[in-house]
């Protein structure tokens, strides 16, 4: 096994990565056995797989990925979510029987269910979350990770800091239901904050530093 | 009195403007320069000045235009009404229409278009100022734009015209030289997969003149992708430290 690079190597389009197509990871593509960069990024070794972690890149919906989206069309048998970008995703009538009713312009939480040719199909079920309040933000795809943090980590201090209930689809998308507005708004300046400064270390501390400062007994210091 | 036509190439092999036969005009290529757009790049060959803009993937329009397994690229190559010396209607004219739709053939072939089914690219090419060359810049720009919007590329691709002169090929021929030249033939290759993905030629060369344009067209190809890596490789500089998962 030969790899030309190493752990955050910049790489661009067509540069030529492994040798073994097995390491083929996020944002690679295999020509003739060997793996090749398809975007612009930073390479990152996961599992012994080569990933690259472009600057931005369009969502790509895959199996179990859980989604905010917009009901935009009420059909016979199905909902038309759209997911941001380029993508609209369809919920299958929930039945007569479901505790939750849609309209179109509501907003939902839910994951995946299957994502091919024939379209992006979403989870009906128990998992579906209808979100009637609160703030809805968009970030890039690319920075989710980010902000969801290692083993929810960046989540967690969001969430403990600002009493706020986040609902982080992997589309972009993200609702934010809290107590006030207030609270909202200083979370959404917080994940704007580690969207802009994503690639710096010990964001965590500033995130929690950021907050404390945006919500003191609820009440918010002005700007900045 | 009569009117003497300068020479375009001079005794001791120096061309109107200064250059040796095989050297390009001065390039400055950027990515990143649209805050608007998803995907952006700049390019200036010389007196040539582009701006290239990328949208997308976004939903298809109209509907029945979607592929249900791939994307469709659609491309808007169009030159300013200042863009040249007297005005240019600012409507498409047929040139323009055709430069589209080599330079749409061309990106075709370079973006990985299955995986964004049912979707749609647009790439907008926007020539500010023309002195020659414009379409193979605006493919070099246009590249750039969709690798800088993240979108999956099997490889970048650069372009750039070689010209007959007073029986001489040389390499990016100027605007003056374009037409009073014998030959004109843009070409655009994606070095690292090794095709040509435009090929146009206006005038005569013979099959050696035709191999010594191609050989030298790849070598001006070249020069402009390790620019085209270059600016794509400072959009992250500095970032020594990445988010972790």
């Amino acid at each position: 096994m030969t790899d030309y690079v190493r752990e955050r190597d910049v790489v661009t389009p067509g540069q030529l990565l492994s040798d073994d197509q097995r390491t083929a990871g996020a944002h690679t593509y295999v020509y003739g056995g060997k793996v090749y960069a398809a975007v612009a990024g930073i390479i990152q070794y996961r599992d012994s797989r080569i990933n690259i972690l472009p600057s931005k890149s369009p969502y790509k919906p895959s199996e179990s990925d859980f989604v905010v989206g917009i009901i935009t069309d009420s059909k016979p048998s199905h909902y038309e979510v759209d997911l941001g970008w380029h993508l609209v995703g369809f919920l299958h009538n929930l039945g007569r029987r479901s505790r939750i009713r849609l309209q179109i312009g509501d907003v939902v939480y839910t994951q995946v269910k299957n994502s091919g040719i024939r379209g992006v199909f979403l989870e009906g079920g128990q998992k579906l979350v209808k979100i009637s309040r609160g703030l809805l933000i968009r970030v890039s795809p690319v920075k989710i990770p980010r902000i969801i943090g290692k083993k929810g980590s960046m989540l967690n201090v969001l969430n403990s800091e600002s009493g706020c209930r986040l609902y982080v689809g992997r589309n972009g998308l993200i609702a934010i239901v809290g107590e006030s507005p207030e609270k909202e708004l200083a979370v959404a300046s917080a994940i704007k904050m580690i969207e802009e400064e994503s690639h710096l270390p010990g964001l965590t501390e500033r995130v929690t530093h950021h907050l404390r400062k945006k919500i003191v007994g609820g009440e918010i210091l002005g700007e900045g | 009195m009569e009117k003497v036509e300068q020479r375009l190439i001079t005794e001791d092999g120096r061309r109107i403007d200064g250059r040796a036969l095989d050297e390009m005009r001065p390039v400055r290529i950027e990515a990143g320069v649209l805050d608007r757009s998803d995907g952006s790049a700049y390019i200036e060959m010389g007196k040539t000045k582009i701006y290239a803009a990328v949208y997308g993937p976004k939903e298809a329009h109209p509907r029945h235009l979607a592929q249900p397994h791939k994307a469709i690229l659609n491309c808007r190559y169009h030159m300013a009404s200042f863009s040249v010396e007297g005005r240019k209607a600012p409507g498409m004219t047929r040139r323009e229409i055709e430069l589209s739709k080599v330079i749409r053939e061309a990106l075709e072939s370079i973006v990985i278009l299955e995986e964004f089914p049912r979707s749609a690219i647009d790439i907008f090419i926007e020539v500010i100022q023309a002195d020659a060359g414009t379409r193979t810049a605006g493919l070099t720009a246009a590249s750039l734009a969709l690798a800088d919007a993240g979108i999956p590329v099997l490889d970048l691709c650069a372009g750039i015209a070689v010209g007959k002169v007073e029986g001489r090929i040389v390499l990016d021929p100027s605007e003056e030289e374009d037409k009073r030249g014998e030959a004109d033939m843009p070409v655009a290759m994606a070095p690292r997969l090794g095709s040509i993905v435009l090929l146009q030629l206006n005038g005569r060369l013979n099959s050696s003149e035709f191999r010594e344009a191609l050989s030298l067209a790849k070598k001006g190809i070249d020069v402009l992708y390790e620019l085209q890596r270059k600016a794509l490789s400072k959009k992250f500089s500095g970032l020594t430290q990445i988010g972790e998962d």
